[in-house]
């Protein structure tokens, strides 16, 4: 398990990196990009929008490698905050039209086969599979 | 990050390296509103050693890409590798943003 500081992102994106290699280091490059991109977008989210109230922030990430598949547990004490159920942004529109955000998110559900959300005993806990 | 930025004729050529990410991406976004102020005629991103694009890099572009539009300036990127340009893509930006697979297919073909 992976303890993440949101507060210093470039360390921990390295460590996140340097464990992913270490627990699979023949991993094809395009599934080592989708695992580094959505590791990237769910930690720049907690940091930059979750809101932990009077909490410290307990971050972590959990990874397994699972036959050709590969999972992403992600588990944090922020307010519950289910991304399925966040909205799509507009693709494919205008320069105008195209918002600056959202897109994090949506890219990660398009690379994910599968993605699991619950929140326990205060935290969210989001499974990811690539 | 390294960040390098010349002119080839009226065309301003802005060239990060490495991650175009949430750490580095503000870095570009400031430099690349720095060279705006000059009002160059066009401006090309050249994203060839651009390793890995996460959306805060995709944002950067597309803030440089409103400001062009509103400036009335040329704007396209060009370069990227197989996974950024799949990220590019699938995010509908190829709809609306120049893209070219080298340089000399964007010099010649942006104005």
């Amino acid at each position: 398990m992976i303890n993440i500081d949101l507060t210093n992102m470039e360390q921990s994106l390295l460590l996140v990196e340097q464990n992913l290699e270490a627990l699979t280091p023949n991993l094809d490059p395009k599934q080592h990009y989708k695992a580094t991109f959505v590791c990237e977008e769910i930690l720049t989210n907690l940091a930059r929008h979750a809101s932990f109230e009077n909490r410290t922030p307990d971050v972590s990430l959990k990874l397994d490698s699972i036959e050709e598949a590969l999972s992403l547990t992600f588990k944090d004490n922020a307010q519950s905050f289910n991304l399925l159920n966040h909205p799509d942004p507009k693709i494919g529109g205008d320069l105008e039209e195209t918002e600056l955000g959202g897109l994090g998110i949506y890219l990660t559900k398009q690379y994910a086969k599968n993605i699991q959300y619950c929140y326990e005993d205060e935290y969210n806990i989001l499974k990811i599979l690539l | 990050m390294e960040i390098d930025y010349y002119n080839e004729g009226d065309i301003l050529i802005v060239a990060p390296s490495g991650k175009l990410d949430t750490t580095h991406a503000p870095d570009f976004s400031k430099l690349i509103k720095k060279l705006f102020e000059d009002k160059p005629k066009a401006c090309l991103i050249d994203l060839t050693n651009i390793t890995f694009l996460a959306s805060s890099g995709l944002q950067s572009i597309l803030a440089a890409a409103k400001i062009s539009k509103k400036e009335e300036m040329a704007f396209g990127v060009f370069g990227m590798q197989e996974m950024a340009y799949n990220v590019f893509t699938m995010s509908g930006f190829n709809q609306f943003i120049k893209s070219f697979n080298s340089k000399e297919e964007a010099l010649a073909n942006l104005l």
